[in-house]
């Protein structure tokens, strides 16, 4: 016999697999460089991953996250705040694609809780360099972030020759930047560039960052690529720009302001004319200026810090960072961009001579405003003609509601008559049928066309249709009289 | 814009079901780790959990987790690995050994969104084309994807992306889906038990396109865990073979001649029957070694099949008055003669199937191996010489 292992040889106790992340580690592309790739961009990317569309995956998993959802709930007072502020109720990630996610790619808190959501859900690092959170202590929300996707192109096409779906650029998203720096081509809106007829059908639509969410086109092929030449100045702002994001991470430091601050005051002080001169170049309103320069905490555009660069042939990046250091820049780049607010000046009896006026055209309160420039709250002062401006707008827009009404109750009374004198259904199909033109449901014509079918067939209004007072006693005359004319029963 | 409320809460059922898992897990890991001393002054229901979590490392089991840890070797060409085992064997049991010998061997380099190792049990009810989805969807659960009832499937087609309609349940989207795990879960082994399963799905062919389809990506490795039935699926089709090794789990063979001297085979048995004992959850301990030769015909050298019968016993054992044994807790526990001879038969046939099959079978000409290696011998160098 052999010898026997008295010892029990047993298996340890097994060791349970750890979980995954909630979602895929899919890595951004391009981080650290001036290609990063945008926050919102790399959302879609991961959502497209898991087959999932993006509003299920953040309003669905995300959210059903415990630790992700941590992430993105307001706690405390900034919860109560934003209850206040959206009366119709808050819910978790609400408006995160609102225009196209600029909240979450932007200087503001936003953007560091989604980057620290989706670092939660990933575990992947460094999802901060995707976001302009970092320039927060030196730049100002205003004007930043566009409201809408642009494309390059180029960029696009060569996305795809490494045989990979594009991606969306941080950069395309600054609101100073026109074009591409790499290609020198001008960045165009990410719109469908095929009719109306060619668009796919809304439920087939896939939301992916470079794609045509109209037609589908990977690389927007839809859009044809402009031929228009770019401004050096824009370009030059470009390449600002480009260098600017590729070299972010350090500007995270508060003290970083300080030192530009006190690089350009000492600069300024030396120059002829001061820092009102300096100012002046720049294209910057003088208070303001001064403003920015002195305090330590106040901040100002990233247009305003490229024409200040311009005008004294500075790098943005190097600017910003708190060195003096000089670089060339054309010379039509040095001719500030942006635009100074204008200022009208109109005396309040002008204004009540036009505000008389509107009244007897038939102009409404805003539309005069927006005419004169001035805010409505100036009309207002002149209590009495912006009280007959508003009772003339409001029996004009009643008068017009009447005419429309009575316009689809015709239409919609002249549809049934057809319809039942040929014997066929009263359907809206029907009734797109025999006008030749698509009865939607949400139309007033269509409304007025299912009431007087269900008074006729049921003699009662459909719980489902609301339509006001007016319109439903009108439709009820119109079905008494549509009854006796085609000699309808009672129901 | 997206106004949906959504609820801050995960879904309480699904919370309800994890904590379940998570409590028995718990429990089952406090039981193993409670010692044999302190384990017998516990409850009879303690003691008989006890011996059923109790895990016997064996000789064949050791040396199929390491052709199996050899295989699974990044550098090695070989995607489809097939272990194949007669029934009752432990091949469950080896593939949650193999599990956890996996992944504690990616652990260390596996990202946080990473998941190396993957188990599944392929489903063995449904019709012909739910079987594939059902399956699909045990890899997607094991693999913790999110919200799989959600998802959606897009093509690519004349350089436009499309969602598909009525696409969430086909199983093209599912299969997609699944493919989209593997990749970016960078899933190391997809382990799909009880394979015997697969077979009844729909024709050979379409079932190895599939599974050839799922070991074609980077990095994953298909384990297949089943009886001699699937030797047919797994030397079938060159194409597999030439990407795929048969791992025979083997029982321990019975002499037929009663020698003094116990075989290797016999010796190995012997003392697993050792382990059994040292570790019976009682103090009234049967004497094991002393009938191994019956306990070894009777479960066919199967060490699988030697604790299920001993585990048997222990049940009736410890539901009995004072815990005495009784000749009946073994006669109930063996198996009948004529279901013994009909899992023989499967067998022996099934063994005969991989014969020259199985991975360690290659063939070595005795005369030019020491020509490779370098050892010179006389007749070598003679024949050099020639």
């Amino acid at each position: 016999m052999p010898e026997l292992n008295n010892q029990p040889q047993v298996s340890s106790t097994p060791t349970p697999m750890p979980k995954p992340t909630l979602l895929y580690g899919i890595q951004p592309r391009g981080l650290g460089t001036a290609e990063v790739e945008s926050l919102y961009s790399l959302l879609l990317r991961i959502a497209h991953a898991h087959h999932l569309p993006p509003s299920k995956m953040v309003n669905v998993t995300m959210a059903g996250d415990p630790s992700v959802n941590a992430c993105l709930t307001p706690s405390g007072k900034a919860k109560e705040i934003s209850r206040a502020h959206w009366s119709e109720g808050w819910g978790w990630g609400w408006g995160w694609d609102k225009y196209a996610g600029k909240s979450m790619i932007g200087t503001g808190p936003s953007a560091g809780q989604w980057a620290q959501a989706l670092e939660t859900a990933t575990g992947v690092e460094g999802l901060l360099g995707c976001t302009l959170r970092d320039l927060r202590n030196h730049v100002s929300d205003a004007y930043l972030v566009t409201d809408e996707e642009r494309v390059c192109l180029a960029c696009l096409q060569e996305d795809m020759a490494q045989g990979e779906l594009p991606y969306e650029r941080l950069l395309w998203r600054l609101g100073d930047v026109k074009c591409c720096p790499k290609h020198r081509t001008p960045l165009l809106p990410a719109k469908c560039g095929r009719s109306p007829s060619e668009a796919q059908d809304p439920y087939l639509r896939v939301k992916h960052p470079g794609t045509c969410s109209g037609c589908g086109a990977i690389g927007f092929t839809c859009l044809t690529p402009s031929t228009e030449k770019v401004h050096p100045g824009d370009l030059w702002r470009a390449e600002q720009c480009a260098a600017l994001i590729s070299d972010i991470k350090p500007l995270r430091d508060p003290l970083k302001r300080q030192k530009m601050k006190k690089t350009l005051r000492a600069k300024f002080a030396l120059m002829e004319g001061g820092q009102t001169e300096a100012g002046e170049r720049a294209g910057a309103c003088k208070s303001s200026f001064s403003d920015w320069i002195t305090d330590k905490v106040h901040r100002t555009s990233l247009g305003q810090h490229l024409d200040l660069a311009a005008a004294h042939s500075l790098s943005v990046s190097t600017l910003l960072h708190g060195t003096w250091e000089a670089a060339s820049v054309p010379e039509s780049a040095k001719v500030p961009r942006r635009k100074r607010k204008q200022t009208h000046t109109l005396s309040q009896s002008t204004i009540k001579d036009m505000m008389k006026m509107a009244i007897v055209e038939g102009q409404s309160a805003s539309e005069l405003a927006r005419v004169l420039h001035v805010d409505i709250s100036t009309l207002a002062q002149h209590t009495e003609l912006y009280a007959q401006m508003r009772q003339a707008t409001i029996t004009r827009q009643e008068s017009e509601d009447e005419k429309r009404q009575s316009t689809a109750l015709d239409e919609a009374a002249s549809v049934v008559r057809r319809l039942v004198r040929k014997g066929k259904p009263v359907t809206l199909r029907n009734a797109g049928e025999e006008t030749g033109s698509t009865w939607f449901p949400a139309m007033l014509r269509s409304q007025a066309l299912l009431v007087i079918h269900s008074l006729l067939v049921h003699d009662r209004v459909p719980s489902y249709i609301k339509v006001g007072s007016k319109l439903l006693e009108a439709v009820r005359s119109t079905a008494v009289m549509l009854r006796e004319e085609l000699d309808i029963g009672k129901a | 814009m997206n106004t949906t409320n959504v609820s801050t809460q995960p879904d309480p059922e699904n919370l309800a079901q994890i904590d379940d898992a998570r409590l028995e897990a718990e429990y089952d890991r406090f039981v193993l780790d409670t010692p044999y001393d302190a384990m017998l002054l516990e409850s009879a229901d303690f003691r008989k959990r006890w011996f059923k979590l109790l895990q016997v490392n064996h000789r064949e089991l050791e040396r199929v987790a390491q052709d199996v840890t050899e295989l699974m070797d990044t550098a090695c060409d070989t995607k489809l690995i097939s272990i194949i085992g007669m029934t009752g064997i432990g091949k469950t049991t080896l593939a949650t050994e193999l599990g956890n010998i996996l992944m504690e061997e990616y652990r260390e380099q596996a990202q946080p969104s990473e998941h190396p190792v993957i188990y599944v049990r392929a489903p063995a009810n449904g019709e012909k084309s739910l079987s594939w989805k059902v399956l699909y969807r045990r890899i997607l659960e094991a693999g913790h994807e999110p919200s799989v009832d959600q998802k959606r499937a897009s093509r690519i087609e004349d350089g436009r992306l499309f969602g598909v309609r009525d696409g969430r349940s086909s199983v093209a989207h599912l299969r997609e889906q699944v493919e989209g795990m593997l990749r970016h879960r960078k899933v190391r082994a997809l382990i799909i038990d009880e394979a015997l399963h697969l077979l009844r799905f729909s024709d050979y062919s379409a079932i190895m396109d599939t599974l050839k389809s799922l070991a074609d990506i980077e990095p994953t490795k298909l384990i297949l865990i089943g009886t001699h039935q699937i030797a047919d699926l797994m030397t079938e089709y060159g194409q597999v073979i030439r990407r795929s090794e048969i791992i025979h789990y083997r029982r321990y063979r019975l002499s037929t001649k009663v020698s003094e001297q116990p075989s290797s085979d016999e010796a190995e048995y012997i003392l697993q029957l050792q382990k059994l004992q040292n570790n019976w959850p009682s103090r009234n301990k049967p004497d094991l070694v002393a009938v191994w030769r019956p306990l070894m015909s009777a479960s066919l050298g199967s060490i699988g099949i030697t604790k299920s019968i001993l585990q048997q016993v222990v049940v009736q054992q410890l539901s009995t008055p004072g815990e005495v044994l009784k000749e009946s807790h073994f006669r109930k526990a063996f198996k009948a003669p004529g279901n013994l001879r009909k899992i023989e038969e499967e067998t022996v046939s099934g063994e005969e199937k991989l014969i020259g099959c199985c991975y360690g079978e290659g063939l070595v000409e005795e005369d030019w191996f020491p020509l490779i290696a370098g050892q010179r011998t006389s007749a070598n160098q003679g024949a050099r010489r020639a």
